[in-house]
C-alpha cells in the first residue's frame, strides 16, 4: 500500500516538474538568454531521455548484479563520456551550428565525400546501438507477458511489436521528438529508479553490510551446462586462481579491459548522432557548455541509484529465491539466470505486479525515447544530408520527410532482423550484460571513427576533407575488424580488447586524419570558419537581442 | 614579492594530515607505513601540479585600490614611543586624526587636558574641560601667538588662558607649535589643573613627533600626486596621430564599406570610452586586453596585412591585476616603432602568463620589428627620455616604479633587424 | 547600412564582431584549458583501476562498514568528481570567453532609454 502511495506521488511529482519546465513560447526570447536556468535544465533532461536507453535503464544494474564491481564501469564510462563533450565539442559544435554530423563536418572542411563517409558513419552507429534497444524490448516481453503470439517464441514477439510500433510511430509521423517529451521521459526514469530505491532502502537495506556480506563469499553465476543449470565460480582476471568477489575487480575485466571498456565509452557519446543533434538546439554554446554540466550531474544521480539498485537485487533476490516460487523459477542458487531480468524481479518484489509494470514500462519509455532520438537522427541524415543535398536538391519539404521516412522504416527492419538472429541467454556467459554490451559497440564506432575527427575538425586548424575521410575509414574499419576477431576469438586473453577497440582505433583514426591533412590542403576560408566555430559574436548578439526584446516587453508592460 | 607558497606550504600539511587520518585512523585494518607515504607523496605531487589551477576561474571583483594603511587603535597611550609608532597623524592633520592624537596623547601626561589646533580651530580636546573646549571652537589669543611666532608659548596664569567659562578647571598651558617643514599648521597644547606646567621639553618632543609624521603625510601624498598626474598625462596623451590616422582611415572605407566603417566606429568609442572610463590605477587583466584588441584592431585597419598580432594568454591571468594602460603602450610601441618602419610588416606577440608559486605575473610584448639600435637601448635603459619616445619606457618605469617600489622588473632586449621584446614581471594580484 | 530584416536597425551600436587574431587568442586559450581538464580527468580514470595493482588496500580495505575505497569511488566518488570537473572546466571556460572576446557590457542601449520617447 505505502508503495502505491509514494509511486502517486513521485507521479505527481515529476508531472508538476513537467508542467514547470515546459518551454512556454511567451518566453522564448528568455530561453535565448544564456544564463536561463529553464532553459538548460529542460535541454539537459532532454539529453538524458535520449542517453538514457534500456543499456542504462536495465543493463547497467544487470552488470552490476552479475559482476560486482566489473559491471561498474559501463555505468562509469556512460556518464564519463560527457566530460569530453563537455570539453572539447559541446559549445564549438553548437556555434558552428549545422543540422547534423555530417553536416557539421561537410561544412567545416567544405568537402562532399566527407558528408557521405559521415552519413554512412551516421547510419552503422544508429544500426549498432537500435539493435540492442530490440533486444531489450523482447526481454522485456518474455518476462512481463510471457507468452508469443502467433507460435512465435515470447522474444521474437517482443522484438518484432517493438519494431511494429517503431514503423507505426514513423508513418504517423510521431518521432519529432520533441524537447519535451524526452525531458518528461527522463523525468519518468528517474523517479522509477528513486521510488525503487527508496522502497529498497525502507525494507532495511544496508548498503555497507549487504556489501560485506555480498564479498564475503567468493562470485558464482549460473552456468547451463547441458540440460541443467549449476552455479559456477567467476575466475578473477586480475589474480588468476584466487577466487572473484563482488565488491572487487576482477570479476570480469583483466586491467587492460577495465581502461579499454572506460576508454570506448568515454570517447563514444562524442560521436552519437542523437545526442549531438540535441546540442543543435541550445540556444547558445555557453548555454550548450551549461546544459552538459547538468546532464553530467543528472546522469551521474542515475548511475548512482543504479549501482545501488543491482547490488540490492543480488542481496535481495537471493534471500527471498527460497520463499517465492516464482523467483526460484528464474534462479539458480538464488541467482537470476538472465541478468536483465534483475530490477523487474525487484519491482515485483516490492512493489508487486504493479512494481513490475511499472519497471517494464520505464525500461519500455527508456527504448522508445532512445529509438526516437535514434530514428530521428536517421532521418535527418537521409533526408537531409543525402535526399535533399544529392538526390533531389528541389525537394519540397514533405518529399524530403517522405524520404527520411522510408529510409527508417528499412533501418527498423534491418534492426530487428539483427535482433532476432541474437538469443540473450547463449551470449550471458560471455558477457556480464548483453544489453549493455551490445550498445559498447555503438559507442565503439562511434568513439573510433568519429570522436577523433571531430575533434581534431574543431581544435586542430590544418584538419583537412581527405584527412577526415581516411580517418573515418581507418576508424571504423579497425574498430570492426578487431570487434569481429574478438567474437570469433571469444573470451581468450586479449578478447576483451579486441571487444572494445577504441583504445587502438582511436589513435590510429587520429594518426591517419593528421598525417592524411599534412598532406593536403585546408579549406581555404579557415578565419571565417574559425569565427563562427570559435567566435562568440553571434551568441552575444542572440543574447543582445534576447534582452533588449525582453527589455521592450517589459517597458510595454509598465506603460500598460 | 608576496609568496604564494605558504598556503601551499599548509594545504600539503593538511593533506599529509587527512591521509593520515583516513589511512591509519578510519581504515581497519590500517595501511602499511610504505603505502602510506607513497599516497601521500602523490597527493602533494598532486596539489604541486595542480596549484596554479587554484588561482584561476572567475573571481569575485575586489577593490582595486591598495588597501590604505589604516591607523590601529590597539596597545595605545602605554610610552611615548607608541606614539612615534602608532603615527595616528599619517593621513594630515584632520580632526579626525586630531582626535585621536589627542585621546592617544592624553593618558600620557596625568591630570591634563590635551588639544590639537589648526591655524584657527580646535581640531581636538581631550581631557578635563572637554564640556566647553570643543573642536570646531576659534583658537585662543595665546594659540595665536605661537602660531605666528613658530614657538613655545608658556601661559602660567588662569587669567591668561582666556578661557570665558568661570568653571573651568584648567590654570597652566603648554603650547607647542606643529610644523611641516618650514610652515607652521597648528599646536599642541597641554593644560593642568595644579597650577604647575607640564614638563616643556616633553611636549616639544611630542610636538616635534607630530611635525615628522605630518611631514611625511605630506611627502606621501605629494607622490600620490605625481603618479596620478603621470596617469593622467598619459590619459591625455593619447596620441593625437593616431586618432587622425584612424579617422582617415576610416573616411577612407565610408563609401566602400559600409560595415566596416561601423565596426571601426564602435570600436573607436570603445578605445576613447575605455580611456576616459578607467579610474585607479589597477584594472583587470581582462580589462586591459579588451583595450589593447580595441588598439589592435584598429591599428589593424590602417595598416591592413602588414601588423600581425597573436595573443597568447594563460587562462588564470585573466584575471589578475595590472597597473592600468600600461600593456597598450607597450603594444603601441612595438608597432609604431617596430613594424611600420618595416616594408613586409610583422607580428606583434602578446603573451601573458602567471607564476603562481613566486605569485608573479608576466607580461612580454614582442615584435619581429626594424629592433632598436644598440645605442638608443642603452639610452632607454639608462632612463634617458628623448623627443619622438612617444610616451616612452620612461613613462611606463617611472608609473611602475611609484605602484610597486622595487618589487617589479622591466627589461628590454633588443637585435637590429631582429626585433624587440619587452618583458615585464609585477606582483600577481 | 540597413538590412531587409531590419534588426541591424534596432541593434544600433549593440552589434558584435570579432577580429580573427581575437577569435584564435580565446581558441587557444580555451584549448589549453580544456587539454588541462581531460589530463586530470585522463589521470583519474586511470588511477581508480589501476592503484588495484598498486595497493590492496584500495580494493580490501574497508572504509564504511563493507565498502571499499575503490567500491565507494566507483559507485559514488567518480560522478562527483565528473560534476565537479565538469562545472569547474564550463564556468572556467565561459569566464575566458567573457574577457576574452567582445567588451564589457556597453552602456549604449540603457543611455538610449532615457531619451527614448514615453
Amino acid at each position: 500500500m505505502t508503495s502505491i502511495v509514494l509511486l502517486v506521488v513521485l507521479l505527481v511529482a515529476v508531472g508538476s516538474v513537467a508542467v514547470l519546465i515546459r518551454p512556454q513560447r511567451a518566453s522564448t526570447f528568455e530561453f535565448y538568454l544564456a544564463g536561463r536556468r529553464v532553459g538548460v535544465v529542460t535541454n539537459a533532461c532532454a539529453i538524458c531521455g535520449d542517453y538514457f536507453s534500456a543499456a542504462s535503464f536495465l543493463g547497467v544494474a544487470a552488470a552490476v548484479y552479475a559482476s560486482g564491481l566489473d559491471g561498474m564501469w559501463y555505468a562509469t564510462g556512460f556518464a564519463a563520456g560527457f566530460v569530453p563533450v563537455l570539453l572539447f565539442i559541446a559549445a564549438p559544435l553548437r556555434r558552428f551550428g549545422e543540422f547534423s554530423i555530417p553536416d557539421f563536418l561537410g561544412r567545416r572542411l567544405e568537402s562532399h565525400s566527407v558528408r557521405l563517409t559521415s552519413v554512412a558513419i551516421v547510419q552503422l552507429i544508429i544500426l549498432a546501438y537500435l539493435v540492442p534497444q530490440a533486444v531489450a524490448s523482447g526481454i522485456i516481453w518474455e518476462l512481463f507477458i510471457g507468452r508469443g503470439i502467433g507460435g512465435l517464441s515470447a522474444y521474437a514477439t517482443g522484438v518484432l511489436v517493438s519494431t511494429v510500433v517503431i514503423m507505426l510511430m514513423v508513418a504517423l509521423g510521431g518521432m519529432r521528438g520533441t524537447t519535451w517529451t524526452q525531458a518528461v521521459q527522463f523525468l519518468l526514469l528517474l523517479a522509477i529508479f528513486v521510488w525503487l530505491a527508496i522502497l529498497v532502502l525502507v525494507s532495511g537495506f544496508s548498503y555497507t553490510d549487504e556489501l560485506r556480506e555480498l564479498s564475503a563469499r567468493p562470485l558464482a553465476n549460473p552456468v547451463e551446462a547441458g540440460d541443467s543449470w549449476r552455479l559456477e565460480p567467476v575466475t578473477n582476471r586480475l589474480h588468476p586462481g584466487d577466487p572473484a568477489y563482488f565488491g572487487e575487480p576482477g570479476g570480469q575485466y583483466s586491467q587492460l579491459g577495465q581502461f579499454a571498456l572506460i576508454l570506448s565509452l568515454a570517447l563514444g557519446t562524442a560521436g552519437l548522432p542523437h545526442i549531438m543533434n540535441r546540442y543543435f538546439t541550445s540556444p547558445t554554446g555557453t548555454a550548450a557548455r551549461m546544459t552538459t554540466v547538468w546532464v553530467v550531474g543528472l546522469a551521474g544521480l542515475f548511475y548512482i541509484l543504479a549501482v545501488l539498485l543491482g547490488t540490492a537485487a543480488r542481496a535481495v533476490i537471493r534471500d527471498v529465491a527460497a520463499d517465492l516460487p516464482w523467483v526460484a523459477e528464474l534462479t539458480t542458487g538464488g541467482i537470476l539466470r538472465v541478468p536483465e531480468y534483475a530490477l523487474l524481479v525487484l519491482g515485483q518484489i516490492f512493489g508487486g505486479r504493479a512494481g513490475l509494470g511499472l519497471i517494464a514500462v520505464g525500461a519500455l519509455v527508456a527504448v522508445l525515447s532512445t529509438i526516437a532520438g535514434l530514428l530521428l537522427a536517421s532521418a535527418a541524415s537521409w533526408g537531409h544530408d543525402i535526399y535533399e543535398r544529392y538526390i533531389n536538391p528541389r525537394a519540397t519539404q514533405r518529399q524530403a520527410l517522405w524520404a527520411g521516412r522510408a529510409a527508417v522504416a528499412v533501418v527498423a527492419v534491418v534492426s530487428a532482423a539483427f535482433a532476432l538472429g541474437v538469443r540473450p541467454e547463449s551470449l550471458t556467459g560471455l558477457f556480464p550484460s548483453i544489453v549493455a554490451t551490445m550498445v559498447t559497440w555503438a559507442f565503439v564506432l562511434a568513439g573510433s571513427a568519429l570522436t577523433p575527427v571531430f575533434i581534431l575538425a574543431i581544435w586542430w586548424r590544418r584538419t583537412t576533407g581527405p584527412g577526415a575521410v581516411a580517418g573515418m575509414i581507418t576508424g571504423a574499419v579497425v574498430a570492426v575488424g578487431m570487434s569481429v576477431t574478438g567474437l570469433l576469438l571469444g573470451d581468450s586473453g586479449y578478447g576483451q580488447v579486441l571487444l572494445t577497440p577504441t583504445v587502438v582505433s582511436a589513435p590510429c583514426a587520429a594518426a591517419v586524419t593528421a598525417a592524411v591533412s599534412l598532406a593536403t590542403r585546408p579549406p581555404a576560408d579557415l578565419d571565417g570558419i574559425w569565427l563562427r566555430m570559435h567566435g562568440t559574436a553571434a551568441d552575444r548578439r542572440a543574447v543582445r537581442l534576447a534582452r533588449l526584446t525582453v527589455a521592450g516587453f517589459a517597458r510595454r508592460g509598465e506603460r500598460r | 614579492m608576496s609568496n604564494g607558497s605558504l598556503p601551499l606550504a599548509g594545504v600539503v600539511l593538511f593533506a599529509w594530515g587527512a591521509v593520515y587520518l583516513v589511512t591509519q585512523l578510519i581504515t581497519v585494518p590500517p595501511l602499511g607505513a610504505g603505502t602510506t607515504v607513497l599516497i601521500g607523496s602523490g597527493l602533494t605531487a598532486a596539489l604541486i601540479i595542480g596549484y596554479p589551477s587554484a588561482l584561476r576561474g572567475p573571481r569575485s571583483k575586489r577593490s582595486a585600490q591598495p588597501v590604505s594603511a589604516r591607523f590601529q587603535q590597539g596597545r595605545h597611550g602605554t610610552t611615548i614611543a607608541a606614539v612615534g609608532r602608532s603615527m595616528p597623524l599619517r593621513s594630515g592633520l584632520t580632526a579626525e586624526s586630531a582626535r585621536r592624537t589627542a585621546q592617544l596623547l592624553q593618558p600620557l601626561l596625568s591630570g591634563a587636558a590635551v588639544a590639537i589646533t589648526d591655524r584657527e580651530h580646535v581640531l581636538a580636546f581631550a581631557g578635563p574641560g572637554a564640556d566647553h573646549h570643543r573642536s570646531g571652537d576659534e583658537v585662543a589669543a595665546p594659540t595665536a601667538r605661537a602660531l605666528n611666532r613658530g614657538k613655545t608659548v608658556l601661559v602660567r596664569r588662569r587669567s591668561e588662558l582666556a578661557c570665558p567659562n568661570e568653571e573651568c578647571p584648567l590654570r597652566t598651558a603648554v603650547i607647542a607649535p606643529l610644523t611641516d617643514g618650514n610652515r607652521t599648521v597648528g599646536t599642541l597644547q597641554v593644560y593642568r589643573r595644579d597650577g604647575a606646567l607640564s614638563p616643556q621639553g616633553v611636549v616639544e618632543g611630542l610636538a616635534g613627533i607630530l611635525s615628522l609624521h605630518l611631514e611625511l603625510a605630506e611627502l606621501n601624498r605629494r607622490q600620490r600626486l605625481a603618479v596620478d598626474a603621470k596617469l593622467d598625462a598619459l590619459r591625455a596623451q593619447i596620441n593625437p596621430h593616431f586618432l587622425f590616422n584612424t579617422l582617415n582611415t576610416i573616411a577612407s572605407k565610408v563609401h566602400t564599406d559600409t560595415e566596416e566603417t561601423r565596426q571601426l566606429l564602435v570600436r573607436l568609442s570603445d578605445f576613447f570610452r575605455y580611456v576616459v572610463r578607467q579610474e585607479g590605477h589597477f584594472a583587470e587583466f581582462g580589462q586591459e586586453y579588451f583595450f589593447v584588441r580595441t588598439y589592435v584592431s584598429l591599428e589593424q585597419a590602417r595598416y591592413g596585412d602588414r601588423v600581425r598580432v597573436r595573443y597568447d594568454i594563460d587562462p588564470q591571468v585573466l584575471t589578475a591585476h595590472v597597473p592600468v594602460l600600461i600593456i597598450q603602450p607597450l603594444v603601441e610601441n612595438a608597432i609604431k616603432h617596430g613594424l611600420a618602419g618595416k616594408v613586409e610588416g610583422g607580428t606583434v606577440t602578446l603573451k601573458a602568463r602567471v607564476d603562481p608559486l613566486t605569485r608573479t605575473t608576466s607580461i612580454r610584448v614582442a615584435d619581429d620589428g626594424v629592433g632598436i639600435p644598440s645605442d638608443l637601448l642603452e639610452r632607454i635603459s639608462d632612463g634617458e627620455r628623448r623627443e619622438g619616445d612617444g610616451q616612452g619606457l620612461s613613462n611606463i618605469a617611472g608609473r611602475l616604479a611609484s605602484l610597486y617600489g622595487e618589487r617589479y622588473r622591466l627589461d628590454i632586449q633588443s637585435t637590429e633587424n631582429g626585433g624587440t621584446v619587452v618583458d615585464l614581471r609585477i606582483p600577481f594580484g | 547600412m540597413r538590412r531587409p530584416d531590419g534588426h541591424e536597425l534596432s541593434l544600433g551600436s549593440a552589434d558584435e564582431h570579432d577580429t580573427p587574431a581575437e577569435v584564435d587568442a580565446a581558441f587557444r586559450t580555451l584549448r589549453r584549458v580544456a587539454v588541462g581538464h581531460i589530463a586530470v580527468f585522463t589521470g583519474v580514470i586511470i588511477a581508480v583501476p589501476l592503484l588495484t595493482a598498486a595497493l590492496d588496500w584500495w580494493s580490501q580495505g574497508r572504509l564504511f562498514g563493507g565498502m571499499s575505497p575503490m567500491f565507494a569511488m566507483t559507485a559514488c566518488g567518480l560522478y562527483a568528481f565528473f560534476f565537479v570537473i565538469c562545472l569547474a572546466a564550463a564556468t572556467l571556460s565561459n569566464a575566458v570567453e567573457e574577457r576574452m572576446l567582445g567588451g564589457p557590457a556597453r552602456e549604449a542601449p540603457q543611455d538610449e532609454e532615457g531619451t527614448l520617447p514615453p
